[in-house]
């Protein structure tokens, strides 16, 4: 059974880098990216397990974050909508429900590691080689 | 005054699932007062177990969709990568049409409230030992209640109800007798309801001109 099952990231995948960790809100304060963060670190540290990439989302921020062991500020902060757009291009113009938030957050994610096809995913380029070879894993 | 018209589950689903251009049009006739559109409570927490029954089943498609692209991710089958990125369009378009739905039933709901009415559950229903007494569902008999005691402690000249679930609502006696006893009209659609609306309209703009 899945470490992460009872902790409560929306989904979590085991890459060779280590897990990544996706959880979304549709709107997360400073105050909650810090409590979801020091939650994931003490399970990973309960569970000797190595976090990749953590991915918090609301609807209007991604924050991008390493092992939150080793760092607290996201390496990046990307505009939600911008991202998102690509797999649906009426993003902004609906209501988005957590549960969408979180599919098209899978998009993004399956997008890295279609790293072959011709379109490259939006916002690679502002993030770090390795949290790309993570996502991409 | 206007007629009153009560409705019920479906007819925010109809609505949500955009299947009813007839329940469009009643909303519309309820926000230029022609109708006054009364929805019970119960029936917005009907709304929404509705909607997460059907999520459940998108989302069983949503994650096989998954586990064929994740497969591909892993073993790099067969599955080539615009394969995969058109199963994985499948599923997202599968989760935006559960997202939209949810999007018109919220609205939908919040149109009926500002616009028509929201009504509580029975007192009498639930007294009683909150047990069918008409319909052996209980959400329906709730549902059914609500209605009747309503129209009885606010009698209006014009009611009626419609409802798309005649197979629980429908020709049965009792239901139809509980309604009559009310006053109330019964409509086994939405486009038979906006009928008798519109005609109840028509007929009361000569007099209001006069």
């Amino acid at each position: 059974m899945s470490p992460w099952k009872d902790v409560g990231p929306d989904f979590a995948v085991e890459t060779p880098y280590g897990v990544i960790l996706v959880e979304v809100k549709r709107r997360l304060s400073n105050a909650d990216r810090s409590s979801i963060l020091e939650k994931l670190r003490q399970n990973a540290a309960d569970h000797g397990q190595q976090i990749a990439v953590t991915l918090l989302a609301d609807n209007e921020h991604i924050w991008v974050y390493r092992d939150p062991r080793m760092d607290a500020t996201p390496v990046a902060e990307l505009p939600t909508a911008a991202i998102l757009s690509e797999y649906d291009p009426d993003f902004s113009r609906e209501v988005v429900y957590e549960d969408y938030l979180l599919s098209l957050m899978q998009a993004w994610l399956n997008h890295f590691s279609l790293s072959t096809l011709a379109k490259q995913p939006p916002g690679k380029s502002a993030l770090p080689e390795d949290v790309v070879a993570a996502l991409a894993a | 005054m206007s007629p009153r018209l009560y409705v019920e589950t479906n007819f925010v689903m109809s609505v949500a699932k955009g299947q009813d251009a007839d329940a469009e049009l009643l909303l519309a006739f309820a926000e230029s007062q022609r109708v006054e559109l009364c929805l019970p409570e119960v029936c917005v927490m009907e709304t929404f177990k509705v909607w997460e029954r059907e999520r459940r089943g998108t989302a069983s498609l949503t994650r096989r969709l998954q586990k064929h692209i994740d497969d591909y991710k892993r073993r790099q089958t067969a599955l080539g990568p615009s394969a995969a990125a058109i199963l994985d369009n499948a599923r997202v378009q599968a989760d935006k049409q559960m997202n939209s739905v949810r999007g018109r039933a919220a609205r939908c709901i919040q149109r009926i409230a500002t616009h028509g009415r929201l009504i509580a559950l029975s007192r009498r229903w639930a007294a009683d030992g909150a047990e069918p007494r008409v319909i052996p569902s209980e959400p329906d008999d709730m549902i059914l209640a609500s209605v009747v005691e309503h129209a009885r402690n606010e009698p209006e000249k014009h009611v009626g109800f419609a409802t798309k679930n005649t197979k629980d609502f429908g020709d049965k006696a009792a239901v139809l007798g509980e309604l009559a006893s009310a006053g109330i009209k019964p409509f086994r659609s939405i486009g038979s309801a906006l009928e008798w609306v519109t005609a109840l309209s028509d007929a009361a703009r000569p007099r209001e001109s006069q």
